[in-house]
């Protein structure tokens, strides 16, 4: 039966009680092995140490050397260009950039230039001029990204419907004008102070 | 830690800190260990001397991902093992791996009339260099290497009982291969 890895068998140390790399008390298990296995376990040794002659013998006598060192040493050197060239800015990008910020910023222009106060003022529907209705007023706080404010709004059922103004002040119309409802809303954003810097009646 | 263990990490270090001249020192250190260790798997030297050049160009790109946990010389022949397997798959071996499982009758062979045979060096030659990859390589790792068993695990990924069963039938099979070819008994 061929001995299993499960379980420690001398004769498989053998190999490695000739290299030195045991521990004393494998080594022990190996001396103890061939002290007592007579002349097969005396040939095994010896088969194994000349396996080892052999083996050490015939290694390859010349090495890359040299030219090795020098083709590592290139592609060393070419990967670091690669990785130079990789983190260079591009020369093109800054006026690239520059460019599509000019297109930015003429399209914001004339997009506001259609959209004047001055125009709006001069529109009335036939009913007569719509005020519209506010509940509350409400600052927000100045680091309030677009979501949270969106989601609070939802949340008490407003809407923006003027705003802001010089102060940065907004009005909100409340879908439930009720004035238990008013105080519930205005409780509800005071509670949420990073969102909602101030609020007050109308 | 012993101090080569120590001065081994220390050069890994510079590597991953872009050091040249470390990445110099290892190569000095582990150049020859590392073809010989892929000449004797692929028995090509132009292979050997791609795998060699693969290992250490990990080396300097990983260097900074050695976390100790094994000794550097495991680290880095368990590189070589990988690039060694990923060069025999391009070639198309498919016997990389495991034991021969023709090995019958290995039992029934006397190690004192192998042993006889083995003197004469070149029929040891004969038979060893019959072995399949898997038995070479591990016993180049245990007799040119010295290396001990658990490191050979950690190098080919294995569990140790496969490293001391693969040795163990690379034995079996020489010393077969020594009495079927030139015992004078072959009883």
């Amino acid at each position: 039966m061929h001995p299993t890895a499960d379980r420690q068998d001398p004769a498989e140390l053998i190999p490695w009680y000739i290299n030195g790399t045991l521990t004393p008390e494998e080594s022990a298990m190996v001396e103890a092995y061939l002290a007592q296995g007579g002349e097969e376990a005396a040939a095994e040794l010896k088969l194994q140490q000349l396996m080892q002659a052999h083996e050490k013998a015939h290694q390859p006598g010349s090495t890359p050397g040299e030219f090795g060192w020098k083709r590592l040493q290139r592609d060393v050197h070419r990967i670091a260009q690669k990785q130079q060239t990789a983190n260079k800015p591009m020369a093109w990008l800054r006026p690239a950039m520059a460019a599509a910020v000019a297109v930015i910023v003429i399209q914001a222009a004339l997009l506001g230039s259609l959209w004047l106060p001055d125009q709006e003022s001069g529109l009335q529907p036939l009913s007569g001029r719509v005020t519209p209705s506010a509940d509350l007023q409400i600052k927000f706080q100045p680091q309030a990204t677009e979501l949270q404010i969106r989601t609070l709004l939802n949340q008490v059922d407003a809407r923006l419907v003027d705003g802001p103004s010089a102060a940065g002040i907004y009005r909100l119309s409340l879908a439930n004008n009720s004035a238990a409802n008013q105080r519930a809303v205005s409780d509800q954003l005071q509670a949420a102070a990073d969102v909602i810097e101030h609020v007050a009646a109308e | 830690m012993d101090s080569e263990q120590h001065s081994e990490q220390a050069l890994l270090k510079r590597i991953a800190d872009g050091d040249e001249q470390a990445l110099q020192a290892l190569y000095e250190s582990y150049e020859p260990r590392i073809y010989r260790f892929a000449l004797k798997r692929l028995g090509n030297s132009f292979d050997a001397a791609d795998v060699l050049n693969d290992v250490l160009l990990q080396v300097w790109r990983s260097a900074g991902r050695f976390q100790g946990r094994s000794k550097v010389s495991t680290w880095i022949l368990g590189i070589a093992h990988h690039k060694v397997i990923d060069r025999l798959r391009q070639r198309g071996r498919a016997d990389f791996e495991e034991l021969d499982p023709q090995m019958a009758n290995e039992d029934e062979v006397s190690v004192v009339r192998a042993l006889s045979a083995a003197q004469e060096l070149e029929q040891l030659v004969f038979c060893m260099d019959r072995l399949k990859d898997g038995h070479r390589q591990v016993i180049h790792l245990a007799f040119v290497e010295s290396l001990s068993y658990p490191d050979i695990a950690a190098i080919l990924e294995c569990p140790e009982g496969t490293v001391k069963t693969r040795m163990f039938h690379a034995r079996k099979q020489i010393q077969a291969c020594l009495q079927r070819h030139f015992s004078t008994d072959h009883g």
